[in-house]
């Protein structure tokens, strides 16, 4: 079950959470349909203590191997694990934040959160002094009686942010998190995120579309190659911390931008070749890309 | 965040200017243009009577409707009957929950089970309720007994499909997530997939009650002793044409007190679906 | 601006203010908010959620009134509280979760506004679009349906089939939300391209920074609710614009600039929307 960081006094919450996977692949095999090869003899580290972000196209096998790390999935061929141990069903060592929330709408807030507590058979005071903390830290503790159906979308992602963290996960899996919040709520959620993993340096690994985002957020930023998903470059994103929104609107940080644009329409025009609806898009880009339109007259 | 329909400057909570708020909602334009829909609809009535409009003559004015209820609500008979009808459907309802809920559940939770039973499930389902009445006055030994069981089947379909759709219709990542925190099988039926399937098992419950109604009161017309069915029936025989109305007006009543009913113990079962 | 040529379409926004007033509960949408936009000018609309962006586009599309205050358009009354113009072609609107016609292809739905109103008959309708979809490389594409296309391209449809009604003002309500990375750079990209070639006035609404420095002559930013105008910040770089002007140091200033005056809106409508939710 979950570890606690207080109890051997040494340890931080920072040096677990390494998770290892080996010549993963994973083929998905329909009756009638050609086999899908999402990942392909992949290997990769999520360093512990650090904020490793994944980027890469639709349909790259992100969310899979979200999947393989939480035990959701089992790789066809290759192993994953964590901290040395090989990984085989879902444990609470290893939370996900899902991409539309999965808090349960038929439960307040302060059941959601002390969901894993009261199944592990957690004393009821032990577990509302847990909550109590974890809700305040969050900003949630005068909403603890609400339901998620009457909170907004930054609160249910703050809800489920401490319904995982109260475990004291070695390693949080965040999917696409902030997807469909609004920009505002988005930025400050961010802002959130930064602030928390600053103060507890928990292992991270988070998977995002949207590149401001995973710039601002990561130490590590891992871009995936279409299918076959491998990863196809890390970049380190030496941007001091603490990091304030501000650090966006740096040479810098725009720099490291412009080459993860660079590395990401590669791979989408990859997807393009594979017939992706989606890659389309990247027409107009390689047509134009570098000289964009001529003045008119 | 503000993104709801939040407000900025609320007018104060004066006991005035709630009562302003009040009557602004009771003489809104929408109140006001149901009431006269309601008033145009009774003025053709009676026009349609006054004027012999062909194969509509027949119908009895509109204050001999109102003068038969007036007169029929202070009879105790007239209450027998709706207690008679609401007692039928509420036996047959019950059992076809009782029966349908479970039975829906673990065809939605377990694949090989529904593989065993749906198809069979799926000869029967088809069949209209209403055709079941010869068989089933055949087959149970009253009549009393047949008609319970006729608005069980009305109920019973309905609720099986919808609690086995509301279990499979439970979004994975819940399942997973549960799974993540520890949940052990038990926790995850209790906690996760009976009331992850409620809202549909409500949707059910309320489709079903006004598939009861339909099925009762053509039972009750074929079949029954008393019941709003059996009555309105009796008075076309006794060609008390104005009761006829009367009838058809309380088997309407019946029905929607019903389904308000359902949706009210939906409300009460289902706290988190209200919002704000 | 980019263009000296006479051009239609200025806007003129004087202490435009709306309350709504559903069942006696008043909202204060916007308050006294002035400002112009020049014929042909590339204006971009920031601000936090629901703080009352969309209400104005409402007003000078036509959709809603105010409620204070007049907008102008070439000179010409279109919205006071006595006086409300009706949606019309030479106003049109590209809104943020597409509006194509499924059950039409790429060139029906593009050439649908020009024939209904019969401005154009259907030759020269088919004729036109078939040059504007040339021009951003979209051939190939006018016989396929919505469904068929990725979202990214059924925005860029949906945009031309604004354009070839050739109006005096667009008006687009974060027409990209929800695209990713590489296809929202594909999009600005595509923009810049129309708007040199057939420059007009933009009214465009939108949470993306970047995209609001790198698209706009102006970004007007606008107070969580109700919306008063907070600053408007002139972009004064070059056109056409390539992605490589987000490293220099002049965006990275007016990024900063603008950055800071939203995010201060954003912090205020958070703590209002907190309070409000308690």
């Amino acid at each position: 079950m979950s570890h606690s960081p207080s109890a051997g006094g040494k340890h931080s919450v920072g040096d677990f959470g390494e998770a290892r996977l080996e010549g993963v692949s994973m083929i998905y095999e329909q009756e009638g349909e050609e086999k899908l090869v999402a990942l392909e003899g992949l290997d990769f580290t999520v360093e512990k203590g650090k904020v490793t972000v994944l980027m890469g196209p639709t349909g790259c096998g992100k969310t899979v191997l979200i999947n393989l790390i939480a035990g959701y999935e089992q790789p066809t061929t290759g192993r994953v694990f964590l901290d040395g141990k090989p990984v085989q069903e879902p444990g609470c060592d290893r939370l996900v934040v899902f991409q539309e929330s999965a808090l349960f709408p038929w439960m307040t807030v302060h059941s959601n959160v002390t969901f894993g507590c009261q199944v592990q058979g957690m004393a009821e005071r032990e577990i509302n002094e847990k909550a109590k903390a974890i809700l305040k830290k969050v900003g949630l503790y005068e909403f603890q009686d609400k339901y998620p159906s009457q909170l907004s979308g930054g609160m249910q992602r703050r809800a489920e942010l401490a319904r995982a963290l109260i475990n004291d996960p070695k390693i949080m899996l965040m999917d696409e998190p902030f997807r469909g919040l609004d920009a505002m709520t988005r930025q400050l959620m961010q802002e959130f995120f930064v602030q928390l993993y600053e103060e507890e340096g928990r292992t991270n690994l988070f998977v995002t579309h949207e590149i401001d985002e995973a710039i601002f957020l990561a130490d590590r930023l891992a871009i995936m190659t279409f299918q076959p998903g491998k990863i196809k470059a890390i970049l380190e994103v030496d941007l001091p911390r603490p990091r304030q929104f501000k650090v966006m609107a740096t040479p810098e940080f725009m720099k490291i931008r412009s080459h993860a644009l660079d590395l990401l329409y590669e791979e989408s025009s990859k997807a393009l070749a594979a017939g992706q609806k989606s890659a389309f898009d990247l027409v107009g880009a390689l047509a134009s890309s570098k000289d964009s339109c001529q003045v008119p007259q | 965040m503000s993104n709801s329909t939040s407000i900025a400057m609320r007018p104060a909570k004066t006991p005035s200017g709630q009562l302003n708020i009040l009557c602004k909602k009771l003489f809104s334009m929408k109140n006001l243009r149901g009431l006269i829909s309601c008033v145009v609809f009774v003025a053709l009535w009676q026009m349609v009577i006054v004027f012999d409009i062909p194969y509509l003559k027949n119908l009895p004015f509109p204050h001999d409707v109102a003068a038969n209820a007036a007169s029929s609500a202070v009879t105790l008979e007239y209450w027998m009957h709706w207690a008679l009808s609401l007692f039928r459907i509420f036996v047959g309802f019950i059992i076809a929950q009782l029966l349908g809920v479970p039975l829906g559940l673990a065809m939605g939770i377990s694949k090989t089970f529904k593989e065993f039973s749906f198809p069979a499930f799926e000869i029967l389902r088809p069949i209209p309720p209403i055709a079941w009445i010869p068989l089933a006055i055949l087959f149970w030994p009253t009549r009393e007994l047949s008609i319970y069981f006729l608005v069980f089947i009305g109920a019973f379909y309905i609720q099986v499909i919808n609690s086995m759709q509301g279990v499979q219709n439970i979004s994975v990542n819940l399942k997973w997530a549960a799974f993540s925190l520890g949940a052990k099988p038990k926790d995850i039926f209790w906690r996760i997939l009976l009331p992850g399937s409620l809202p549909s098992i409500i949707t059910g419950m309320t489709v079903g009650m006004g598939v009861a109604w339909n099925v009762l009161i053509a039972a009750e017309m074929i079949a029954a002793k008393g019941g709003l069915g059996r009555t309105t029936w009796e008075s076309y025989t006794n060609h008390n044409i104005p009761f006829i109305v009367v009838g058809m007006v309380s088997i309407g009543l019946a029905g929607s007190l019903c389904s308000v009913l359902v949706r009210w113990v939906g409300k009460k079962a289902m706290p988190w679906t209200k919002k704000f | 601006m980019a263009n000296a040529k006479q051009l239609p379409g200025a806007i003129s926004v004087r202490h435009v203010s709306k309350v709504y007033d559903p069942e006696g509960v008043n909202v204060e949408a916007m308050r006294d908010c002035t400002f112009d936009i020049a014929p042909g000018e590339f204006t971009i609309i920031v601000g936090p959620s629901g703080c009352g962006k969309t209400t104005l586009l409402n007003a000078v599309a036509g959709f809603d009134n105010i409620t204070a205050g007049e907008i102008y358009l070439d000179g010409e009354l279109i919205s006071s509280p006595k006086h409300q113009i009706k949606p019309d072609v030479d106003r049109m609107v590209v809104f943020q979760n597409g509006a194509l016609f499924p059950w039409k292809t790429v060139m029906e739905n593009i050439t649908y506004g020009p024939i209904v109103q019969g401005s154009l008959n259907k030759a020269q309708a088919q004729a036109k679009a078939r040059q504007m979809l040339e021009m951003v490389c979209l051939n190939g594409m006018e016989d396929k349906y919505p469904e068929e296309l990725s979202s990214g391209v059924q925005r860029r449809v949906e945009i031309l089939r604004a354009l070839i009604n050739e109006p005096r003002v667009v008006m687009l309500d974060e027409p990209f939300r929800g695209l990713d990375a590489v296809a929202k750079t594909v999009m600005h990209e595509f923009l810049m391209q129309l708007f040199c070639n057939s420059p007009r006035t933009m009214f465009f609404i939108t949470h993306d920074l970047d995209e609001a420095i790198f698209l706009g002559h102006k970004v007007v930013i606008m107070t969580t609710r109700p919306a008063q105008i907070k600053k408007i910040v002139n972009v004064d770089l070059p056109w056409p614009r390539q992605h490589s002007v987000m490293n220099t140091k002049e965006y990275i200033d007016l990024k900063s600039e603008v950055m800071d005056a939203v995010h201060e809106e954003a912090i205020k409508a958070f703590e209002a929307g907190e309070r409000e939710m308690a």
